[in-house]
């Protein structure tokens, strides 16, 4: 039997309790309104986006339909609600929604506690109402004159306690609160803000079977799969007689490209995975590289310098004030900051396994995105979205990739085409080579500093592909680029400087490249935070300030920023001496409201490798749920952005990649790892995101460091070589 | 199909199997021990570490062919010693996993590195632990786990 399928049974057996249960179903989180439900979660025609149970012996059941990928999402969601239900936090179990439309899922851009934490506090307390509305019809008193404990129903004035348990029944018949019922107090929450032990951890610790690689569905085949390593190539033949002669193999599948998701493929299907990689790896293939076989990222790269002045070709523009050149007495400041294409590698290589049956299509998939998965397989396989249910799993990683459909939709075709499960397994290579990437690209960076050095006038033209018309085809603006925008959030580089600086202007020159492109952890501000921190820091220099005060002074009506900058300064001994050879770095990053200062100790070596030693790092995500939880992002996004800025480059020759595998795509180690201090600010603001926010200020901190530790200015990444012959770095 | 004995967790199983096949596709697709993670397939990130013999090893590198008769120890067997669990209790006291998915091989290394180094250094964790990848970089959190587990210690490891 499946194992996946076990949070399935226990769905099951959640809907079948709820007959002496309090079971309340609440429509789009934009919308709340509640609804009991007896008998059954989801009766026909009804969509919740989240389902609340109290069952009698007082367990609270919380269904969740975010994807847990090690960000805690799995546990902080559950928080809120338990909070505003006053629920004993150890009676609270989650579980995981198959996603058949009932529920709306999706989990990327460190959107979650954003968008949900009002919605999921009005449904915890609108199940408090309605216990509290029960013990108040029970004792025949008013519902006014309850309050509640953990867990508990209180009338003090007659001394009378109920249970949760006791009273779900009966709060099951109590009418559902009209209108908005009332919030605590946050100074009163007891859950929401303490450092909680994940729910997911114990089964991670024993490494339970949980991952979309763990499921086994029976008479399932497994698929290995050879893609054409060009982009946009085809297949011109292929010989697959030893393919069929390794023991185990069944089937061998021709599949074509399909735009904007898969490549030409020849799949190998076996009785299992080592029969099926060993099946792929015997194909003769031969390869039509198409258009793009000459397609080269050095080469691109080239074709974005000579673009980035042509001043008449900009795509996207934002501009205020006028800018200006340099007049008497004021400095130009100019440079050109690049970056490579990056992979997102996540542990767990891509999986999926599909069964498509008459009846309809099932789905197993660790995604970030379940309900797009369904909706594409109903559009492309043309079937109702009814017919396909997504097992969601738990993810080995997303950071972006998972995002995408294209792993789910070829499981459903090789399903399709063997009639029977198919459980497909990427090789790392495959990741690596196949992927969707974080886009190349560079930024020319330009101001102007008057006397005082201060800046005056601010320029940023960013070249290279546009994510937001790769990603959304129907906001292309017809010549490959984006509009822009879209919903406050920026999926394109080049963005307003986050300081006051009266005049400035920043645009985009979009240039079409044949390389899938993706959203990877921190879009776009994984590029602008790089260049604009890395460029303010040559700013400062030239105006012969101090980073930290620079910052300060330029941030004049923006508290919030000022503290968190002053937090990381403080705490990490701005100032204070280094010991030899040693180098301090400083960067700020407003991260759609996530306020992010980091200061970056480094050395470089005699043999130019760099060794960072500490990173301090001041974070203001507003509300905090889980504390713990975010110091343990921030850590992972400053050893994710390490990696990138260290060695992260995918390079095209020839329409295909070159890296392979770790050996050659490396990422950061237990020995490069720097200590990691993160100091969180404490309030009740609006919460904001976390997962990525510690990305961005992270790769110009290192470089000012380095600056500070050797002279020497990187302007490319990955830093890579470039300091092995520290006398040709250039300043 | 030749067919080989393999001693996993204390368990004999006959499995049969291509002499090349690697133990990590053995473990997980023939006996079901889906613990021992596939990561890179090529030795690189150690997502797929053992105890073979009482020794760390890389699944991914191991034919059965070559394991067949040694002890193979895999993360199922973690709680069966009082230095496993000691290793999983510090793990969740200080809520080391993220996505989780290299923690199989973390797990499998730190029990290695506590065997033979009961109270490790930061560099000796430094050299026991840097053949093992985790993309979420838990590394902070791995070392402090580690060296609680060594605190924790009641005397000599078993
Ligand atoms: S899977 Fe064996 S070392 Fe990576
Ligand atoms: S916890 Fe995600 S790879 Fe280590």
């Amino acid at each position: 039997m499946s194992k996946q399928t076990i949070s399935r049974r226990q769905f099951v057996a959640v809907a079948g309790a709820t007959g002496a249960a309090l079971a309340l179903g609440f429509d789009t989180l934009e919308a709340l309104t509640a609804k009991v439900a007896p008998g059954r979660p989801a009766p026909g025609g009804w969509t919740p986006n989240l389902w609340l149970t109290v069952e009698p012996d007082g367990t609270v059941t919380i269904v969740s339909a975010k994807s847990e990928m090690g960000q805690g999402v799995w546990t902080a969601m559950p928080m809120i609600v338990a909070e505003e239900l006053d629920a004993d936090w150890s009676t609270v179990r989650v579980v995981r929604t198959p996603t058949n439309g009932k529920y709306r899922t999706g989990t990327g851009g460190s959107t979650s506690t954003r968008t949900s934490f009002t919605p999921l506090r009005q449904a915890g307390a609108t199940a408090r109402a309605m216990l509290v509305a029960a013990a108040a019809a029970r004792w025949g008193v008013p519902a006014a004159q309850c309050t509640t404990e953990p867990g508990v129903v209180v009338h003090a004035a007659s001394n009378r306690r109920a249970t949760y348990g006791e009273l779900a029944a009966l709060a099951a018949q109590q009418p559902v609160p009209a209108g908005e019922v009332p919030l605590k107090d946050p100074s009163r929450f007891r859950i929401v803000g303490r450092s909680t032990p994940r729910l997911d951890i114990p089964d991670k610790v024993h490494a339970r079977p949980m991952f979309g690689i763990d499921v086994r569905v029976p008479n399932m085949l497994v698929a290995s799969v050879a893609r054409c390593p060009v982009f946009g190539g085809s297949l011109r033949s292929v010989d697959d007689a030893k393919a069929r002669a390794v023991t185990g193999v069944r089937q061998v599948v021709k599949l074509d490209a399909i735009e904007r998701s898969l490549p030409a493929r020849v799949a190998v299907l076996a009785d299992d995975t080592w029969a099926a990689m060993k099946g792929r790896d015997a194909l003769v293939v031969s390869w039509d590289p198409g258009p793009s076989g000459s397609y080269s990222t050095a080469a691109a790269n080239a074709g974005y310098h000579g673009r980035v002045n042509d001043d008449g070709a900009a795509g996207l523009t934002a501009s205020q004030g006028t800018v200006r050149a340099a007049g008497a007495g004021e400095t130009l400041v100019e440079a050109i900051y690049e970056y490579p294409l990056l992979a997102h590698a996540p542990m767990e290589p891509m999986n999926c396994t599909a069964d498509v049956r008459t009846d309809g299509i099932e789905i197993w998939a660790p995604s970030q995105s379940p309900d797009s998965i369904r909706t594409e397989v109903a559009q492309r396989f043309r079937v109702s979205p009814d017919a396909v249910t997504v097992h969601c799993t738990f993810l080995g990683g997303g950071f972006g990739r998972r995002s995408q459909t294209d792993f789910a939709i070829e499981a459903v075709e090789l399903s399709k085409a063997a009639g029977r499960p198919v459980q497909v397994i990427w090789s790392r290579e495959e990741d690596i080579r196949n992927g969707f990437y974080r886009v190349d690209g560079i930024q020319r960076m330009r101001a102007v500093l008057d006397a005082g050095g201060r800046i005056v006038s601010w320029e940023d033209r960013a070249v290279g592909p546009s994510l937001e018309a790769y990603a959304f085809p129907q906001r292309d603006n017809g010549e490959g680029g984006g509009r822009g925008g879209m919903g406050g959030r920026h999926f394109d580089a080049a963005r307003p400087p986050q300081y006051d600086i009266p005049n400035y202007r920043v645009d985009m020159v979009f240039v079409p490249s044949p390389v899938p492109i993706w959203f990877w952890r921190s879009v776009a501000n994984s590029q602008d935070g790089y260049c604009n921190e890395a460029f303010l820091d040559e700013c400062v220099r030239a105006a012969g300030k101090d980073p930290v005060q620079y910052r300060l002074d330029m941030l004049g009506g923006n508290r919030r920023a000022q503290a968190v900058i002053r937090l990381a300064a403080d705490k990490a001994g701005w100032g204070s001496p280094l010991p030899k050879g040693h180098g301090r770095g400083f960067a700020y990053y407003d991260y759609d409201g996530t306020l992010v200062a980091q200061v970056v100790e480094a050395q470089v070596g005699a043999d130019g490798k760099v060794k960072v030693s500490r990173v301090v790092c001041g974070f203001d995500c507003g509300q905090l749920v889980n504390p713990d939880t975010v110091v343990a992002q921030v850590e992972g996004a400053i050893g994710w952005a390490l990696s990138a800025a260290l060695y992260g480059e995918i390079t095209v020759v020839n329409g295909a990649v070159q890296q392979s595998n770790f050996t050659d795509y490396k990422v950061v180690r237990m020995n490069e790892m720097p200590k990691v201090e993160v100091h969180l600010v404490e309030n009740h603001e609006a919460p904001t995101g976390v997962g990525e926010p510690g990305v961005p200020a992270f790769a110009p901190a290192l470089l000012a460091a380095i600056h500070d530790a050797t002279g020497k200015r990187i302007r490319r990444l990955p830093i890579g070589e470039q300091l092995k012959d520290r006398a040709a770095a250039s300043e | 199909m030749p067919s080989y004995v393999l001693t996993v967790n204390g368990t004999r199983h006959t499995v049969s199997a291509d002499a090349d096949s690697p133990l990590l596709w053995v473990l997980r697709d023939k006996l079901d021990l889906t613990g021992t993670k596939f990561g890179c397939g090529v030795g690189a990130c150690a997502a797929c570490s053992v105890h073979i013999d009482g020794d760390l090893h890389r699944s991914c590198q191991w034919t059965i062919a070559d394991a067949a008769g040694h002890e193979i120890s895999t993360v199922e067997g973690l709680p069966n010693t009082e230095l496993g669990r000691r290793i999983q209790q510090a793990w969740i006291a200080e809520q080391v996993p993220q996505c989780g998915y290299c923690q199989p091989g973390q797990l499998m290394a730190a029990a290695a590195l506590l065997t033979a180094t009961p109270h490790p250094t930061d560099s000796d964790i430094d050299d026991g632990m840097s053949d093992n990848i985790c993309r979420c970089a838990t590394y902070p959190r791995i070392r402090k786990a580690i060296h609680r587990a060594a605190a924790n210690g009641a005397g000599e490891a078993k």
